[in-house]
């Protein structure tokens, strides 16, 4: 069957950021100094906002949506201050989706505390507290979807449809053939592989980090 | 394939197989495939130990389980705010298909789980065939509560309806099905609150099943309403659906669900709901509900048949179908009985309803037998006189393409000689235009949108076609469709049509013809709405020179029509005189002239009017406008256009002159007639859209405000393209919005857009171009550009220099941006010259309700940063004094925060209370004044920082922060203002959120602040101190030195940073700097 050969799929979005990071990195810390900040720690905000809402609204959509976030974020950051480094959209949203992934393996829900609404507070005040996110922790996440890719294409290319292309669980389901219970099984078996490859390699990428500032 | 590649697919596939298994299952499971192979095992379980910390019903949603209890998932079938709806399958022989809904997992502790299992309770009762039958309820091993449904397949109510083509009797008896479930539920003292299509389904058998008892509640058999509303507003109501009482949150009994039932079959016998042809508020929905008797349904279907394809689509149907009574027919059977049915069920006061649901079904079932129905009340006559009054519009509406054939005619032949060659052309004219109408056969088109934009776009294009050889006729009907079509505000398609006359007449007649000279003259006019002032003044001017020069009796009209179209032209251009001298020429001209005519008269007010309003002569723009009103509405009624826009005129002094209320008013009736007179997209709507979003702006309603004028830029953007003057009006009015909602970055691109709009299309000295200046060099300072703000403010000066003898007060704001942008730049001298010349020329206003005070707050500031603390203090009480008869506003705020600034650098804590508010016998939270402004709460914490503690100063200023980063946004100079002296007082505390380095490098790289700015000093000054306390050199110490002795420094703006030194250096030290530094 061809879906089960993903590899002949570009997986072009967030390799190009990959480029576009090594650029910064490469053309040293004046650029990295001046965006950075403006990309991660904008979105980070608006993506934490997005989640408590969520959280405490109970809305409609069972899942946060990376294209929630780019609509807060793209009119702010893109046009009035970031957006002639980008190359084109694409870039900056694959970028942005990198950081909301990020994000959320690293959001954790705690139980309900209090009753009804109040309760968003209390969990915004435990997820804000984490430090900034650095440019290392997105490269690292970025290694992980390619070591994925590599490793288990297809839990990789599933990964890819729900938190790049923003694809629906039917969406996902149609496209590969699988049914949901197989969809969601893939999902959470490719995120457990990041969220390690995360934790094993991202300690050490901050450490070293940690010196310079 | 390596090794090492391999052995990670191995680790990967074993992952995969084991997180399939059942949680208790794994550890032996993978201890098993692992063997002896301990490396594995350890990953392979690091891996699984993750699962722990990840979300992941957040990161994927609530997952279906792959069973629950006796019953094997097999999807998802809906999904809505408060739960899951699975479809599934009974495990056993029977196999029965059912549907399970499931709490969400985030909602399991809150108000939700009490309705899901009140639904549960309530469902649990109502053993009914049209009701959605409760099979077994349960929790999930997570503890989710679920419930087990019967599984229904069929369709919404409406689809099923159109989809098989059921005819009125049909969709009677279904409706008769539905009465009988819920009258059955009332039985059971339930009533269902939420009946709408979408929670009524049918099946292929035509069996009706009511769901969703969500926000279903029990009734109280005492009093008959429902019992305690105690339940959260979790769930929005439909109001759609909703009954009067719903809507004014009032307790509900059988009445409103029979009200709603109303609604549905109101709905389905005509398409249409009785109240919502358009869009509104629930509180607009209950004025149209309490405003009279609920429309017939009979004209309602009525109504909907010749414009659109009404929502439950009676034109979707083959039309050759034999059994389709076709909806004509429908009307006659709707007229008289079932209009008495609904109208009894949509009674406003619950009390005139129906009692009981079964009494509405019995009517039903009356008029099916052709029995008298108990519903004709005694007011029936006053039915019927509606209905003749609706019928007599209707009326109208259809003898409309005949009038307009005739008005036409009629136009043409007064304003055309009267020669029989003409008389025949307008015979064939107004031939034609009848036949664009009244030939217009709905089932021929392609298209569905049988609108007058496309009757006339079609017309247009036949033209060339039809009359090809025949250029008089061409040139005639080029002229009348071009003017319909401006007149529609279809600019684009009225242009070619315009031209296209103005060069056939010319080419007929000669240059100097009154035929040619006036369609000359109705293209320029298009030109002006156009925006292409340029073009259009040629045409104007030629047609006023050459009724000038023939000024008979008879063209006398015509040159004072000539004189106020070129006066239009001046108003554009901004040059007031000539176009009063106009006006007076025009008037005395018609005054001559009898009998005397409605439209000339007013249209020439009008020009008067908006002059005055243009120069600030309110109460007689007022006065003007008001008898306008009167005048077309004597002449021709309250909902014609030129009513409406005169009304908006009127509106617009309203709102100049700060009486908002009565604005709105106005305002929010004309958008009414012109939505459904002239629909969502003709220009006056976004005109009267415009003045809305002002009124909405002014009364501090922003959302209000933006949503309005987004809709007008829509419109516009549409309509005139990007950079018509119209389309950067609105642009302005966002930014402005935009700037008042703390976008100020937002804001400046649009000021940018105006800017540049403005220079191109009016040149530098123009009233806009001059107050684009302004918008854009506040812009600029708030952001922290001074010198890019200074360079704004001083061409706003010189533009307005050419046109401000008649009102000084745009001069007097240029010079009061110039002289803050130059504060802040540090040109203390330029400041004070450009504020004193402000001052001077604010008082030469004889407006009085403008703000003088406010170069005077500068003057005081600017003394400040001087130094000059007794001068500053002067200022700032005048400013006071000036406003002694208010009892807030900004610039109070700021004075007397300055006032307590001076007096804490005095070290009188005393008076600085006094000008704070603050209650000096017992300073607790509650005891200090509430937030005004960044700038006096500065003032407040420092208070606190002198007198209570540094922490509780810090927590001000960190409040203080928040509430700036809300007000004027991020990274603008209010905020780096507060974050600068909430990084004083953090001082050697390093803030998580705000690192002083990041802090540093955005005022340096996105701000033009000088380098002694006080903003950028206190940073600096934090700086180097932690430096020197971390690292204590000599080198650190020369450093900290060096800027001590720096220019400015003993200045009052650097108390704080001196009071920062004094806590963390050892006293002979300081002593040592000071001497050193003077």
């Amino acid at each position: 069957m061809n879906d089960s050969n993903p590899e002949r799929k570009p997986m072009g979005d967030e390799g190009d950021v990959t480029c576009l990071l090594r650029q910064w990195q490469e053309e040293g810390r004046a650029v990295f100094d001046r965006l950075w900040p403006a990309v991660a720690d904008d979105l980070k905000h608006i993506s934490l906002k997005l989640l408590s809402e969520f959280v405490a609204g109970a809305g409609p959509a069972a899942t946060m949506s990376a294209t929630d976030l780019l609509h807060e974020a793209f009119p702010k950051l893109y046009h009035y201050r970031i957006g002639r480094e980008f190359q084109n959209r694409a870039q900056f949203f694959a970028l942005a989706k990198s950081i909301m992934l990020h994000i959320l393996l690293n959001y954790r829900r705690k139980k309900f505390r209090a009753q009804g609404h109040l309760a968003a507070d209390v969990e915004l005040a435990d997820i804000a507290d984490g430090e900034a996110l650095s440019l290392d922790s997105i490269m690292t996440l970025l290694e992980g979807l390619r070591k994925l890719a590599t490793i288990a294409p297809r839990q990789s290319r599933i990964i890819h449809m729900r938190f790049y292309q923003d694809m629906s669980f039917k969406g996902i389901m149609a496209e590969m053939g699988m049914s949901r219970s197989s969809v969601y099984l893939d999902l959470k078996g490719g995120l457990l592989f990041l969220k390690h490859y995360l934790q094993q390699n991202e300690h050490a990428g901050n450490a070293s980090r940690s010196l310079e500032a | 394939m390596s090794g090492t590649l391999k052995r990670e697919r191995k680790a990967f596939d074993l992952l995969m197989e084991i997180l399939a298994l059942e949680q208790d299952r794994r550890v032996a499971v993978l201890s098993e495939k692992c063997g002896d192979d301990r490396e594995l095992f350890e990953l392979v379980r690091a891996r699984l130990a993750v699962e722990e910390e990840l979300d992941f019903s957040m990161l994927l949603g609530d997952q279906p389980p792959e069973r629950l209890g006796n019953y094997r998932i097999l999807g998802v079938l809906g999904e809505g705010g408060m739960g899951l709806i699975y479809e599934a399958v009974r495990e056993d022989e029977t196999a029965l298909p059912v549907a399970i809904k499931i709490l969400r997992r985030h909602l399991e502790s809150s108000v939700h789980a009490r309705r899901f299992v009140m639904e549960r309770r309530i469902l649990g009762q109502l053993k009914h065939p049209h009701i959605c039958q409760i099979y077994d309820s349960n929790l999930t091993p997570a503890g989710q509560p679920y419930f087990v449904m019967e599984r229904i397949r069929g369709e919404h109510l409406d689809v099923h309806c159109v989809r098989f083509g059921l005819d009125l009797n049909q969709r009677l008896d279904l409706f008769l099905k539905i009465c009988d479930a819920v009258a059955f539920a009332h039985k059971k003292l339930v009533i269902h609150r939420d009946l709408k299509p979408a929670n009524i389904l049918v099946d292929q058998h035509g069996m009706p099943k009511l769901l969703d008892f969500g926000i279903a509640s029990l009734i109280d058999p005492e009093t008959g309403y429902q019992q305690a509303v105690t339940e959260a507003a979790g769930r929005v109501l439909t109001p759609l659906y909703a009954s009067p009482e719903q809507l004014r949150s009032q307790p509900l009994s059988t009445a409103s669900d029979i009200f709603t039932l109303g609604i549905l079959l109101c709905e389905m016998i005509t398409g249409c709901r009785p109240f919502h042809r358009s869009e509104g508020s629930p509180l607009e929905l209950l004025e149209r509900m309490n405003g009279g008797p609920a429309p017939l349904a009979s004209s309602l279907l009525r109504s909907t048949l010749p414009a659109q394809v009404p929502p439950w689509g009676w034109f979707e149907r083959d039309r050759s179908d034999a059994y389709d009574p076709g909806p004509v027919t429908w009307v006659t059977k709707l007229r008289g009985d079932l209009d008495c049915i609904v109208g009894k069920a949509l009674a406003f006061d619950p009390e005139d309803r129906y009692q009981s649901v079964a009494d509405l079904a019995g009517d039903i079932v009356r008029y099916q037998n052709d029995v008298p129905i108990l519903a004709r009340p005694s007011s029936w006559r006053y039915r019927t006189r509606c209905f003749v009054r609706r019928n007599r519009l209707s009326v109208t509406a259809a003898l409309f393409t005949t009038m307009m054939a005739v008005l036409f005619s009629a136009a043409l032949y007064r304003q055309w000689r009267m020669i029989d060659e003409e008389r025949r052309i307008n015979a064939q004219t107004s031939q034609f235009i009848q036949d664009i109408f009244v030939g217009a056969d709905p089932f021929a088109m392609e298209s569905t949108d049988l609108s007058v934009e496309f009757l006339l776009e079609n017309a247009s294009n036949n033209l060339e076609e039809a009359f090809g050889d025949r250029p008089e006729m061409q040139a005639r009907l080029a002229s009348v469709l071009g003017l319909i079509n401006r007149q529609m505000g279809f600019l684009e398609t009225a242009e070619p049509l315009l031209a296209r006359a103005y060069r056939l007449e010319r080419e007929r007649h000669g240059v100097r013809h009154p035929v040619p000279i006036k369609a000359g003259m109705e293209l320029g006019l298009l030109y002006l709405e156009q925006g292409r002032v340029e073009e259009a003044i040629p045409l104007l001017t030629a047609a006023e020179s050459f009724f000038e020069e023939a000024p008979t009796n008879a063209a006398g009209r015509d040159y004072a029509k000539a004189l106020i179209n070129r006066g239009r032209a001046d108003l554009e251009l901004g040059r007031w005189k000539a176009v009063e001298a106009r006006i007076r020429k025009a008037r005395s001209i018609l005054d001559t002239i009898e009998p005397v005519d409605v439209e000339d008269i007013s249209e020439v007010n009008n020009l008067w009017g908006i002059l005055l309003f243009q120069t600030n002569r309110l109460a007689e723009a007022e006065e003007v406008f008001r008898q306008n009103v009167l005048l077309w509405k004597r002449h021709r009624g309250a909902e014609h256009l030129m009513t409406i826009s005169a009304q908006s005129n009127l509106a617009n002094v309203y709102s100049k002159l700060g009486a908002y209320d009565k604005a709105l008013d106005v305002t929010a009736q004309s958008i009414r007639i012109a939505r459904t007179r002239l629909g969502s997209k003709h220009p006056t709507l976004a005109g009267l859209l415009v003045s809305l979003g002002n009124l909405h702006f002014k009364a501090d309603h922003h959302e209000a405000s933006r949503v309005a004028f987004e809709e007008a830029l829509a419109i516009r953007r549409e309509r005139l393209g990007e950079d018509h003057p119209k389309t950067t009006t609105i642009k302005n009015n966002l930014a402005a919005v935009l700037q008042h909602d703390g976008d100020l970055f937002g804001s400046r691109e649009y000021y940018r857009e105006v800017l540049q709009d403005w220079t191109a299309s009016r040149g530098e000295q123009h009233p806009d171009t001059e107050l684009a200046l302004r918008n854009l060099a506040f812009s600029e300072l708030m952001i922290g550009n001074p010198e890019t703000s200074a360079r704004l403010a001083a061409r706003a000066v010189a533009a307005g220099a050419a046109f401000g003898e008649t009102d000084p007060v745009p001069g007097a704001k240029a010079y009061l941006w110039l002289g803050r942008a130059l504060l802040e730049s540090h040109e203390y001298d330029e400041a004070a010259r450009a504020l004193d010349r402000s001052r001077s020329l604010f008082r030469s206003s004889t407006n009085h309700g403008t703000s003088r005070d406010r170069p005077l707050l500068e003057l005081a500031r600017l003394r400040y940063a001087m130094g000059n603390l007794t001068e500053s203090a002067d200022r700032a009480r005048l400013v006071l004094h000036l406003n002694r008869n208010r009892t807030r506003g900004l610039r109070m705020s700021r004075a007397n925060g300055l006032l307590a600034s001076i007096a804490l650098s005095r070290g009188d804590t005393l008076e600085a209370a006094c000008y704070l508010g603050i209650d000096t016998t017992a300073i607790t939270s509650s005891a200090l004044p509430s937030f005004e402004d960044y700038y006096h709460d500065l003032s407040v914490a420092r208070y606190l920082a002198a007198v209570v503690s540094v922490d509780a100063a810090r927590a001000r200023l960190v409040d203080n922060l928040e509430r700036t980063a809300r007000r004027y946004g991020e990274e603008t100079l209010p905020w780096f203002e507060v974050a600068s002296v909430l990084a004083l007082y953090e001082n050697l505390r390093v803030p998580s959120d705000l690192p002083l380095d990041h802090l540093a490098d955005l005022v340096s790289s996105h701000t033009e602040l000088p380098e002694r700015h006080r903003i950028v000093s206190r940073i600096e000054a934090v700086r180097l101190l932690r430096r020197y306390l971390t690292q204590p050199s000599t080198r650190h110490w020369l450093a900290l030195k060096a800027f001590w002795r720096g220019e400015d420094r003993q200045a009052p703006q650097f108390r704080e940073v001196r009071t920062l030194f004094q806590r963390y250096l050892v006293a002979e030290r300081l002593k040592d700097l000071d001497e050193s530094a003077s």
